[in-house]
């Protein structure tokens, strides 16, 4: 049974300890003197201690506890880290050879996400109280649903001339004098031409023209959305129907880097629908 | 709890306010809280020792030691907690007044 003062020692010295190096002896023969009164003469000392609070909790209170993810951030935090480690499990589980090699290869190693993360709203937190001024709040165009139209303009370009290498590769490889293997390689297998390659390339296309669409009306509109989220599931269906079927190209190694790609593809196209559709503005009654 | 929660953040300011008022000369923290003890405003040991140290890293209370009979810190309010006090008071004569209107009749 320890007494009084010895249960006051320890107490101090497990405050003392969580505390700024500088303010430790300070702090400590101030609270040792002032439990020395508050407890004297107490039937139960200890009692009255627990009552004081954890070490932990007073060393908080005599100073500002730093925090590396602010709580303001903490649901974004844990949303993201959700999204994070399911999007690599998932990718881990279409690339790995059965589950051992999955678990040590994604299972475990998906953990960077959320270490990262800490990390990067770590860094933005004390970015934020460092320069406040630079991190005000700026209204956004795109949040009342307008566009950016020079950006989406350079991404249509963008995604036409991708869509126009990826359907003519062969053929392009052929112009530009490329080995016959290479032009193999990347030459469709006649299955795939058949079906379902038209069907991607249709839903490729529709994309592309909806794209356009949204960018010449200048915002989004409620019909556009819901076009944009069929569309989107559309194409998610065919391509996973793409990663089931049999070969894409001739070449066992581009078909193998390009079903890779695509379950890439819609992992991320999955997560992006399930954002749009959960921010999707909600009409107000009045 | 809901309650205790809102309650807690209630209390905080106004403990706050309430130090501030008896530390126009020096007084040592347990003298400290009896003092607001005995005027029906009890706190914590735990939250007014941290909150006195809080108040004094903040230019707010300055503090010395004093070491004849027992050793104990004593805390008074510097220049500018008395500025403080005084701002702080004001306010929370408005405040009080104010809530004053808004609930009268409530019984």
């Amino acid at each position: 049974m320890l007494t009084t003062e010895e249960l006051i020692d320890a107490y101090v010295a497990d405050v003392a300890r969580l505390l700024p190096r500088s303010q430790r002896e300070d702090v400590a023969a101030e609270l040792r003197a002032l439990l020395r009164e508050e407890l004297a003469g107490s039937d139960d000392p200890l009692a009255r201690l627990r009552a004081f609070g954890r070490p932990g909790d007073v060393a908080a209170r005599y100073g500002q506890p730093s925090t590396v993810v602010d709580p303001a951030d903490g649901r974004r935090f844990v949303r993201l880290t959700v999204i994070g480690v399911v999007v690599i499990w998932l990718l881990g589980a279409i690339s790995a050879d059965g589950v051992v090699d999955w678990y040590q290869a994604y299972g475990i190693a998906a953990l960077w996400w959320p270490g990262f993360l800490v990390v990067a709203f770590g860094l933005t937190g004390w970015a934020r109280r460092r320069w406040p001024a630079r991190f005000l709040w700026r209204p956004r165009k795109s949040t009342a649903g307008f566009v950016n139209r020079p950006g989406r303009i350079a991404a249509f370009a963008f995604w036409t001339a991708g869509a126009v290498v990826l359907v003519s590769a062969a053929w392009l490889l052929e112009r530009l004098g490329a080995a016959p293997q290479a032009v193999q390689a990347l030459t469709f297998d006649p299955d795939f031409a058949r079906f379902p390659g038209p069907l991607v390339l249709a839903l490729l296309v529709a994309e592309l023209a909806h794209h356009l669409t949204v960018t010449i009306h200048g915002r989004w509109r409620p019909v556009t959305r819901d076009i944009d989220v069929a569309l989107g599931l559309l194409t998610c269906a065919a391509l996973i129907g793409v990663l089931f079927a049999g070969p894409v190209y001739l070449s066992t190694e581009a078909n193998q880097i390009v079903k890779f790609a695509i379950a890439v593809i819609v992992a991320v196209s999955l997560v992006d629908l399930l954002i749009k559709v959960r921010r999707r503005p909600q009409p107000v009654n009045p | 709890m809901v309650g205790d929660q809102l309650e807690l953040e209630l209390r905080r300011g106004v403990v706050a306010l309430a130090v501030l008022s008896q530390l126009g000369e020096f007084r040592y923290g347990y003298e400290l809280r009896r003092v607001l003890t005995d005027n029906g405003l009890p706190i914590e040991e735990g939250t007014l020792y941290p909150l006195l140290r809080r108040l004094e890293g903040q230019g707010v209370l300055s503090s010395e030691w004093r070491t004849d009979g027992q050793p104990r810190r004593y805390y008074r309010l510097s220049p500018a907690g008395k500025e403080l006090y005084a701002r702080l008071r004001d306010s929370w004569s408005g405040l009080n007044e104010a809530v004053r209107r808004l609930t009268e009749g409530d019984d």
